[in-house]
C-alpha cells in the first residue's frame, strides 16, 4: 500500500474523544456524531475515539463485561490476557455502533480496533504502556475520505513477539483518554477534543457547588493536577501525554455548544499564569498514627513499616515525621490489610552492646487500641518470657478511617504567603478538623473526614472564586 | 535520562511513533538552601487559634511556607533560607518559641501517578540511610515524593536514590528556589 509520507502534515486531523455517557444513548450518539460532521464541515479530518457506552451497571459497561466473566466462577479468577479481551470488547461494540450511527447520517465511517488504528502497547495486561505507534493505516483511510472510529482504551502488543504476538490490551484507568492524546500526536492533529458531560474544566464538581465555572484555559500541569486531585474530566496520562508532545487540547461538552477549555502551555502567550484553578476532592482514605516514642531506633522502625506496607502493595502518603510519631495515610480498600500487618507487628532491633540491665535487644510491638488488638493480646504475652534479655516496648497505633482529601489547586501558590493560612482558617473556623496537609507545586490537599467533604469543597470555593 | 522513549520519527510522517513516558520514578531533583522550622504548640482547646496566629503572623510578614505539617504539639514548615531571618523576626514579637535549621535540601523523587506506586517510600528510607541521610521531613503528591535532609549529604543523597531507583546520572536535575516557585 502505497502512502505519501507526508500526507499527514497536509491534512487538518482532529481527534474527537466520546466519553461513556456521550454515547451511552441513541440521543447522546447522535449529538456526539454532529460534533464530528461539523468538524468534518469545518474542513478538518475527524478522527474519532470512544469508551464503552455508559458506565457502571450499563449492559456494556466495562465493569458489567468483567462481571460476566467473574461469574463464571467467582472462586477462579480470570487471566489478565482474557480479562483485558473481555474489557476491550466494551469500547469495540461502542466503537462499531457509533461508526454505523455516523454511517447512517451520510459519513464514511469505519470502525478500528486499537490494534488496527497502530497502538503497540507493552505485553502488560490490564495497564499497558503505548511502545509505539503506527499510524499508516490511519493516515490511508484519511487520504480516502473515511472518518475512522477507534476503539479507545486498547491496543495489542508487538504482533511479531512469540509470546504474546498481537494479543489485545488495554491501557488502564482513563485509556480512551490516553487514545486520544497518542493519536493526535501520531497524526499530528489540529488538536485533540475531549467531550464530556460538562462545559470544560470547572472551578469545583458542579454536583456540589452549582456555580462552579468553566475555565477558558489551562495548563497541562494544572488539568493533571485537578485530575489527580479527584476531578475526571482528562486523565492525567492522557495530560502528561499531551504537554510531553505539546499537543494542544480541549475539554468540551458534548450536550452544549460552550467554548470548552483550552490545555495548553502555561508559558505560551495568552495563556493568563492562573494562581488558583480549582477546589477537588478525592479519595477514600484511612490516616494512621504510630507513636513510636522518642528513642533512637525510629528512623529504623518507620522503615521497617514502609517495607510491610511495600510487601503488601500498599501505597503510603500523606507521611508526617515528628520527633516521637509517624503518620501516613492509605486507600480504604487496603486498610483492612494494613490493619492486620500493624497490629501485633514486632520490630526486633538488636543493641550493639547490652544495656545497663543486660538486655541485648529491644522488641518494638504495634497495639491497636483495646478491641482492635487481636495480633497484639495473643502475641504480647508471648514476649513475656524474654523480657529479662529483651526490652519491649509498645507502639500505640491510632486510625482515623473516614477521611478523605480536598485540594485547593494553585499553580505558585508558594510564591503566595498567607493561601494556607486562609484554608485553615476557612475551615477550622466552621468546624472542620483538618487531620493533615500535604502541599506540592501546585496544589495544598488537606486531610478531613468524609462527612464534611461538601461543606468545605462549598467553603473553599465562595472563598477562592468568589461571583 | 529514560524518562520517555523519543520519536523515532517526526510525527505525522505515515512512519512508526515511540511516545509514552515509562511508569515509575524518573526523576531526582535537589534544590538547596532550604531552611525548617517548629513552632511548638499547645494541645488545648485553643490548639486552632494558635495554628492559625502562626500562619498569619508569617503571612503578614509575606514569607511563603511549604512542606507544612500539624503535629500533636507542634506546627513544623519549610521555607527558604533567605527567609528566615525575616520569619523569626516575625515569630519573636509575639515571642513564639521556634526551632530551625538553615542547613538543609529538598530532595525530590519524581513519578508518574507516584500514589498508584507501592515500595517508594521504602526504597526512599533505605537509600538515604545508605547516604547516612537524616530525613526530617516528607511531602507528597501524585507526581513526588520531597524530602527534607541535610544540605551536606545532599549529593549522596540523590546518587543513591539514582541507583536506587536504576536511574542515569542525567535523572538528577538541580531545581533552584525559582523552580520551586519559592519567592525571593
Amino acid at each position: 500500500m502505497a502512502i505519501d509520507s507526508h500526507i499527514g502534515e497536509r491534512m487538518k486531523i482532529l481527534v474527537q474523544k466520546f466519553g461513556g455517557t456521550s454515547v451511552d444513548r441513541a440521543e447522546h450518539r447522535t449529538l456526539a456524531a454532529r460534533k464530528v460532521l461539523k468538524a468534518r464541515d469545518a474542513g478538518y479530518h475527524p478522527v474519532v475515539v470512544v469508551s464503552a457506552i455508559g458506565r457502571a451497571g450499563a449492559p456494556y459497561a466495562t465493569d458489567t463485561l468483567i462481571n460476566v466473566l467473574r461469574e463464571v466462577d467467582p472462586q477462579v479468577s480470570p487471566a489478565p490476557r482474557e480479562l483485558d479481551m473481555i474489557m476491550a470488547c466494551g469500547e469495540i461494540i461502542s466503537t462499531v455502533i457509533f461508526a454505523h450511527t455516523l454511517h447512517t447520517m451520510g459519513c464514511q465511517a469505519i470502525a478500528l480496533s486499537g490494534g488496527q488504528a497502530g497502538i503497540i502497547t507493552e505485553a502488560r495486561f490490564g495497564d499497558a504502556r503505548i511502545t509505539e505507534l503506527r499510524p499508516q493505516y490511519l493516515l490511508h483511510l484519511l487520504s480516502q475520505g473515511y472518518i475512522p472510529v477507534v476503539c479507545g482504551f486498547q491496543g495489542i502488543t508487538e504482533p511479531e513477539n512469540s509470546h504474546e504476538h498481537g494479543t489485545i490490551t488495554t491501557l488502564g484507568r482513563g485509556g480512551s483518554d490516553t487514545t486520544a492524546s497518542a493519536l493526535g500526536i501520531a497524526l499530528k492533529a489540529e488538536s485533540v477534543e475531549i467531550y464530556t458531560d460538562v462545559n470544560g474544566v470547572m472551578t469545583a464538581d458542579p454536583r456540589i457547588v452549582k456555580d462552579a465555572q468553566t475555565l477558558d484555559t489551562c495548563s497541562y500541569e494544572e488539568v493533571a493536577e485537578i485530575a489527580h486531585q479527584g476531578a475526571k474530566v482528562v486523565h492525567p496520562r492522557a495530560a502528561e501525554l499531551a504537554m510531553d508532545h505539546n499537543m494542544p487540547m480541549w475539554v468540551k461538552s458534548t450536550f452544549s455548544d460552550a467554548r470548552g477549555t483550552r490545555i495548553t502551555n502555561k508559558s505560551e502567550d495568552g495563556v493568563p499564569q492562573r494562581r488558583l484553578t480549582g477546589i477537588t476532592h478525592t479519595g477514600r482514605a484511612v490516616f494512621i498514627r504510630l507513636e513510636i516514642g522518642n528513642t533512637p531506633h525510629k528512623a529504623l522502625i518507620e522503615r521497617e513499616v514502609y517495607r510491610m506496607m511495600a510487601r503488601a502493595g500498599i501505597s503510603v502518603y500523606f507521611t508526617t515525621f515528628s520527633s516521637r510519631s509517624l503518620s501516613f495515610v492509605v486507600e480504604r480498600s487496603v486498610y483492612p490489610i494494613a490493619r492486620d500487618l500493624l497490629d501485633g507487628m514486632v520490630i526486633p532491633v538488636p543493641h550493639e552492646v547490652p544495656d545497663e540491665l543486660g538486655r541485648v535487644s529491644t522488641f518494638y510491638i504495634f497495639k491497636y487500641s483495646s478491641g482492635l488488638d487481636l495480633a497484639y493480646s495473643v502475641q504480647r504475652p508471648l514476649l513475656e518470657a524474654v523480657e529479662d534479655r529483651i526490652s519491649v516496648k509498645d507502639v500505640p497505633v491510632s486510625a482515623e478511617e473516614n477521611c478523605t482529601i480536598v485540594s485547593v489547586i494553585a499553580s505558585e501558590h508558594r510564591m503566595e504567603p498567607g493561601v494556607i493560612s486562609d484554608i485553615y482558617e476557612i475551615l477550622t473556623k466552621n468546624g472542620i478538623t483538618i487531620y493533615q496537609t500535604t502541599d506540592s507545586e501546585l496544589s495544598i490537599s488537606c486531610l478531613i473526614s468524609e462527612s464534611e467533604v461538601d461543606k468545605a469543597v462549598k467553603l473553599l470555593h465562595a472563598h477562592f472564586f468568589p461571583n | 535520562m529514560d524518562t520517555f522513549q523519543s520519536l523515532s520519527t517526526p510525527p505525522g510522517t505515515g512512519k512508526k511513533v515511540l511516545i509514552e513516558r515509562n511508569r515509575g520514578v524518573y526523576g531526582i531533583r535537589v534544590t538547596r538552601n532550604i531552611a525548617h522550622m517548629i513552632v511548638p504548640i499547645e494541645n488545648n482547646e485553643n490548639r486552632n487559634e494558635q495554628i492559625l496566629n502562626i500562619f498569619k503572623i508569617l503571612a503578614k510578614a509575606h514569607v511563603p511556607i511549604f512542606l507544612v505539617k500539624l503535629h500533636k504539639l507542634a506546627i513544623s514548615f519549610g521555607l527558604a533560607d533567605y527567609d528566615l531571618p525575616r520569619a523569626e523576626k516575625a515569630l519573636e514579637i509575639p515571642k513564639l518559641e521556634f526551632v530551625n535549621r538553615s542547613d538543609l535540601a529538598l530532595v525530590a523523587i519524581i513519578a508518574s501517578s507516584m500514589r498508584d506506586l507501592s515500595g517508594v517510600m521504602v526504597q526512599i528510607s533505605d537509600a538515604l540511610a545508605r547516604a547516612g541521610a537524616t530525613l526530617y521531613e516528607t511531602g507528597d503528591s501524585h507526581s513526588s515524593v520531597q524530602c527534607l535532609i541535610e544540605e551536606n549529604r545532599t549529593d549522596d543523597a540523590a546518587e543513591k536514590l539514582r541507583e536506587a531507583f536504576s536511574l542515569t546520572e542525567e535523572a538528577i536535575q538541580e531545581w533552584p528556589l525559582t523552580h520551586t516557585s519559592v519567592s525571593a
